[in-house]
């Protein structure tokens, strides 16, 4: 009874904007505390999370992540993907999806696309003849498009949990890496065709191609283009590992953006790693608290008392995988990505397990449904960013990116149902 | 405290932040690309340099947490305080940072028990550096984190 109580003040005080990581906290503490073990152990618990491999990758890519926003990175890329793209019906929102995908993956998927990236993207989009209507969508869906491409931070996040967990299936994170390239390929062709067939009867502008532009704007991005390949030689060839490989592209992204391009001056630098440390302190406290209330949850036996309710009540894995991805649009659309990861990943994951499902392939589909949750009302967050950067009102963005929300659907039904997609490599 | 005394605290603790977490960013980047070039060039390396990498991120992950608590930049679900009357406001906001106040307080006591008791028993985390100097970061980060939150309950006048 008093259990309840606590569960429900708890619940209370996070919606109704407590740091989530102090309700999380209280929550572990009070576990402990009517298991009877010592409070002590909330030290042990905590240092646990240095004893993560993976961690220094997060705040290594959030930091060049922050730095790429702040220069003129997004600029560059927009007079790329306009120079390649000239002679190609639709080669305009085709490029623009291949990049905002990569520029994502890089910046973390925290709305940064749509503000940096988006807002060039947007007048260009409607220059070319696209509608206002198809513009505003289709950049609102590229801000969280890339998600499931190394070396975003959910992905990285979701690696994190489930090596701390102590699986039965283990994975390494460069199938975690390599697993999302399939479904997130799949997503950009799907919503590229979409795009095109579209816009048949729409008079889009095309130009000749020009070759003299094209390498005039390679060049002038000659920096930060080896910045994916650096990543992707790196971690394949041995030479690093993946965190390794961040601190490279750090080093790098630091060098080329203060001393070569010089966009980011000595008091920028600073304001960059203050906010960015800030976004990386928040998740590691989140992510810290709420491996002490997994424990907590695992002493209690909660995940098999979940697991014999699902069991009870879902006979087959196709249905199981139903039930899962109605549930996660759910959770996308009411939490930001980063308290789901930590909240729901160590509840569902031996859950999934046991129907079946590789941890890699759940990540995918986790992965996959919190990137349509952030363009689903009520806290989608894209919709907000969007309707904020470009003066629309919600509703209005809300009708714009509904089209590529159910194109995205479609194609999280095929993620879902064809594991190889994002298996192939595994077996 | 006078509150224009806090403010001047709270100002001269935010610079040194920012120069700590800086400062344990650049050590971590360039202390990781000497590992790679030690490795992979010289063949050699420190044996005990994962772990030290990976304490340093926690220092980090803490200062940046630290960071975080300066204004609401903490990670919150907060989806019921946008039907709160606006002169509630206040009340719901001191209320949620005393309540972060008090967690952070227990668990800079307790997490100060448990790296006492490792200071007693001379754990070691990595070659000779004893365990407790690697974890006293758990308490000291939740004091001051505990500590800012009461600064703001006392400052905040106005959301």
């Amino acid at each position: 009874m008093i259990t309840v109580i606590v569960v429900l003040v708890l619940i209370m005080l996070a919606l109704l904007g407590a740091p989530l990581f102090s309700v999380i906290a209280a929550g572990a503490l009070y576990g402990f505390y009517i298991a009877d073990i010592d409070l002590m152990v909330i030290g042990i618990e905590l240092y646990r999370i240095a004893e993560t491999p993976l961690l220094m990758a997060l705040p290594l890519f959030t930091f060049t992540g922050y730095i790429l926003s702040e220069s003129k990175t997004s600029q560059r890329t927009l007079n790329l993907i306009q120079s390649l793209i000239g002679w190609m019906p639709g080669g305009l929102v085709i490029f623009a999806f291949v990049f905002s995908a990569i520029f994502t993956a890089f910046t973390g998927a925290s709305g940064v696309t749509i503000v940096a990236l988006g807002a060039l993207l947007y007048p260009a989009l409607i220059n070319a003849g696209y509608t206002e209507k198809f513009s505003l969508g289709m950049v609102t869906a590229s801000g969280s498009l890339g998600l499931l491409l190394a070396p975003s931070l959910p992905l990285i996040l979701y690696g994190i949990i489930a090596q701390q967990m102590d699986l039965d299936v283990q994975f390494t994170i460069s199938e975690l890496f390599i697993a999302g390239l399939l479904p997130a390929a799949l997503m950009i062709i799907s919503l590229s065709i979409y795009a095109v067939v579209k816009n048949r009867q729409f008079n889009i502008e095309t130009v000749s191609f020009d070759k003299n532009k094209l390498i005039k704007s390679v060049w002038e991005m000659r920096w930060e283009l080896p910045m994916p390949l650096v990543l992707i030689a790196g971690i394949y060839s041995g030479y690093f590992a993946i965190s390794e490989a961040a601190a490279v592209i750090a080093i790098y992204i630091l060098i080329v953006e203060t001393l070569i391009y010089k966009e980011i001056s000595f008091s920028k630098l600073i304001d960059i790693i203050r906010e960015s440390m800030a976004m990386v302190g928040s998740i590691l406290l989140i992510l810290a608290v709420s491996l002490a209330l997994t424990n907590v949850f695992i002493d209690a036996e909660v995940p098999s008392k979940l697991f014999d309710i699902v069991k009870n009540n879902v006979d087959s894995k196709v249905s199981f995988l139903i039930l899962l991805n109605i549930f996660l649009l759910f959770v996308g659309a009411i939490l930001d990505i980063f308290s789901a990861l930590v909240i729901i990943v160590p509840l569902i994951l031996p859950v999934a397990i046991s129907f079946g499902i590789h941890p890699v392939h759940l990540g995918i589909i986790f992965l996959a449904n919190m990137q349509i949750g952030y363009m689903t009302p009520p806290v989608g967050i894209n919709l907000f960013i969007s309707s904020y950067r470009f003066k629309k009102p919600i509703a209005e963005v809300y009708k714009a990116s509904l089209p590529f929300v159910i194109v995205l659907l479609f194609v999280l039904v095929v993620i879902t149902y064809i594991p190889e997609l994002s298996l192939f490599f595994i077996k | 405290m006078h509150p224009g005394k806090v403010k001047i605290f709270l100002n001269a603790l935010h610079l040194l932040e920012d120069i700590i977490a800086s400062g344990l960013l650049m050590i971590i980047m360039f202390f990781a690309l000497y590992q790679i070039i030690l490795r992979n060039f010289l063949d050699s390396g420190f044996i005990w340099g994962d772990s030290l990498l990976r304490v340093l991120v926690l220092w980090l992950g803490l200062v940046g947490a630290i960071l975080a608590s300066r204004k609401g930049k903490q990670i919150s679900i907060d989806v019921l305080s946008q039907f709160i009357p606006v002169p509630y406001k206040i009340y719901i906001q001191k209320l949620n940072l005393l309540f972060a106040a008090i967690v952070c307080f227990i668990i800079s006591y307790y997490s100060g028990q448990f790296v006492y008791l490792e200071y007693q028993d001379n754990t070691k985390a990595f070659e000779n550096i004893p365990a407790w100097l690697t974890e006293i970061i758990i308490p000291i980060g939740f004091s001051i984190m505990g500590l800012k939150y009461i600064a703001q309950i006392m400052n905040e006048t106005k959301i």
